[in-house]
């Protein structure tokens, strides 16, 4: 049962690596003293995913420490728990009281395999090259670059390669072949709906049929003012002042300001007013500014021309 | 571009929808009161400080300053406004209000020649800084203002005040309440189906004086009890 704590249990993760080092002694110092030591990766530490993990099963390795240094084997597993992987060709002999001989067991001595740690192994890979002789590849370090879809893993794969080397690509061994006994479920059973969960946090319509059933023409969806609703928006109106209604009725009574068109001979004489100043302007910086000011049009302007010719 | 002299008031201040709507316009994102408004909106409503929302501050604010001791530690300390209590007699309402008023406002009130001119008088400045209870004040004021313009009528040897003029020339001396119980007695019989007065009222609470004296001609109501 991981990922289950039960409530007064040591949590070896909030322990510092020292004081951890201590609890595992104390636990197993009753353990046979030829059984491998008892570890603890922290859950932190733990690589959960292939991405994290680069070996799998069926992957060869390079040990480079410990027993078995040297050679290339075939990984027999990888334990998440350890951060390790295990192979049939590094293991320990153990003797074993006839008290716990498992069934089957013929000898004293049993195999017990060796966790591989990833500090003492390193990926490796076997190829043939143009004269069909093998040769194998070790990666001292993997790098994981884009995805694949791996049907035999059924799942999207990084892919790896060698670092600092990154077209050679070491692709992800076969997995074994699960196999089928009495208690496995057929692949087009298993997508069967057999069992459905009674729950108020499910609804049990589909989705999109609520909708449907709603009226679409509720007075609550009408995203129109009416007029009753407008009145209450806007709210009463501050009345107005006896200062601001002496200042209305003064505006009132004044006549309508209208604007007339300039007779020809004033427009001639703004027009050579105008044009006896800009000759004298010899400076082309200047004349060039002016003819850009000209372009330029003034909204302004253009309204009261309006108002006249109105 | 000028400087605003009162920008503690205007930077700060809360800003209110000033559309005019109309029906038929679009209702998206538009909140409908609940409630009839009773007063127009403060385009000055103070967002912080809001104490001076209960009383006429004058646009004082609180403000911090830092005192020093001689070691040169500092420390933020508060300036407040000089607020006192006060009961001050409005002229048009002829009744003493009483609030929470700054002195600084009590100088300019007297200034001014009495409450009613301090929140009548009709500049800027002065919006901005009466406060959203001189802004209540100024339209309880106003609209008085406006009711004492209207004449007082003889009826049955008593002097009436006329609350509304009609373009017909009638002199309704009722006010709103009465006219909207007179409608609703002849809006319930006009429907067949049970008219609650809180429903009435929640559509036709918003219609002005004319708009019910029409309705109520529209029904052939008989004017002459509420009619000078």
């Amino acid at each position: 049962m991981q990922g289950f704590r039960k409530r007064f249990q040591r949590d070896l993760d909030k322990y510092v690596p020292a004081l951890r080092e201590h609890y595992l002694k104390r636990n197993t110092a009753m353990n046979l003293p030829t059984l491998p030591k008892a570890t603890h990766l922290p859950k932190a530490e733990k690589r959960l995913t292939y991405r994290e993990q680069e070996v799998a099963k069926g992957d060869l390795i390079y040990i480079t420490k410990g027993q078995g240094k040297g050679k290339i084997v075939t990984v027999e597993s990888y334990s998440k728990d350890r951060d390790s992987v295990y192979c049939s060709e590094v293991y320990q002999e153990v003797v074993v009281p006839k008290m716990y001989w498992m069934e089957g067991q013929q000898s004293h001595l049993l195999r017990i395999p060796l966790a591989i740690p990833r500090a003492n192994f390193k990926l490796a890979a076997k190829d043939k090259d143009e004269n069909g002789k093998t040769y194998y590849v070790v990666a001292d370090e993997v790098v994981m670059k884009g995805v694949s879809y791996d049907d035999r893993y059924r799942q999207w794969m990084p892919r790896r390669f060698v670092k600092h080397h990154e077209s050679v690509e070491i692709p992800w061994p076969t997995p074994p072949d699960v196999k089928e006994d009495y208690l496995s479920t057929s692949q087009d059973a298993v997508l069967e709906k057999s069992y459905e969960l009674q729950t108020i946090a499910q609804s049990p319509l589909p989705k999109g049929v609520l909708s449907e059933l709603r009226n679409p023409h509720s007075k609550h969806k009408k995203r129109v003012l009416s007029e009753m609703e407008a009145r209450m928006i806007n709210g009463p109106k501050m009345p107005l002042s006896t200062e601001q209604k002496i200042y209305l009725a003064k505006k009132a009574a004044q006549p309508e300001k209208k604007l007339s068109k300039l007779s020809e001979e004033v427009e001639d004489f703004i027009g050579q007013k105008v044009a006896d100043h800009l000759n004298k302007i010899t400076n082309p910086a200047l004349k060039t500014h002016l003819e850009a000011l000209s372009n330029v049009k003034v909204p302004d302007f253009e309204k009261t021309i309006k108002k006249i010719e109105h | 571009m000028l400087r605003e002299k009162y920008w503690k008031v205007t930077k700060y201040a809360k800003p209110i929808d000033e559309n005019i709507y109309k029906a038929g316009d679009s209702a998206e994102g538009i909140k409908i009161p609940l409630k009839k408004k009773l007063v127009p909106d403060y385009k000055y409503e103070a967002m912080f400080f809001k104490y001076q929302n209960r009383g006429l501050y004058g646009g004082l604010e609180r403000k911090l300053s830092k005192t020093c001791s001689e070691s040169g530690n500092k420390n933020l300390r508060a300036h407040r406004p000089n607020i006192v209590r006060a009961s001050l007699w409005s002229e048009t309402l002829g009744r003493l209000i009483k609030t929470k008023v700054s002195t600084k406002v009590l100088k300019t009130i007297d200034r001014e020649g009495g409450l009613d001119n301090y929140l009548t008088k009709d500049k800027p400045a002065r919006t901005k800084t009466m406060g959203l209870k001189g802004w209540k004040l100024k339209y309880e004021i106003l609209k008085q203002q406006e009711l004492n313009a209207l004449p007082k009528v003889e009826k049955d040897g008593e002097l009436k005040q006329v609350y509304h003029i009609h373009p017909d020339g009638k002199q309704v001396i009722v006010g709103r309440t009465r006219l909207l119980k007179e409608l609703y007695s002849f809006a319930s019989r006009d429907t067949y189906t049970p008219l609650a007065w809180d429903k009435f009222l929640r559509e036709h609470t918003v219609l002005t004086m004319e708009e019910l004296v029409n309705r109520l001609e529209h029904y052939k109501y008989d004017f002459t009890p509420i009619t000078a």
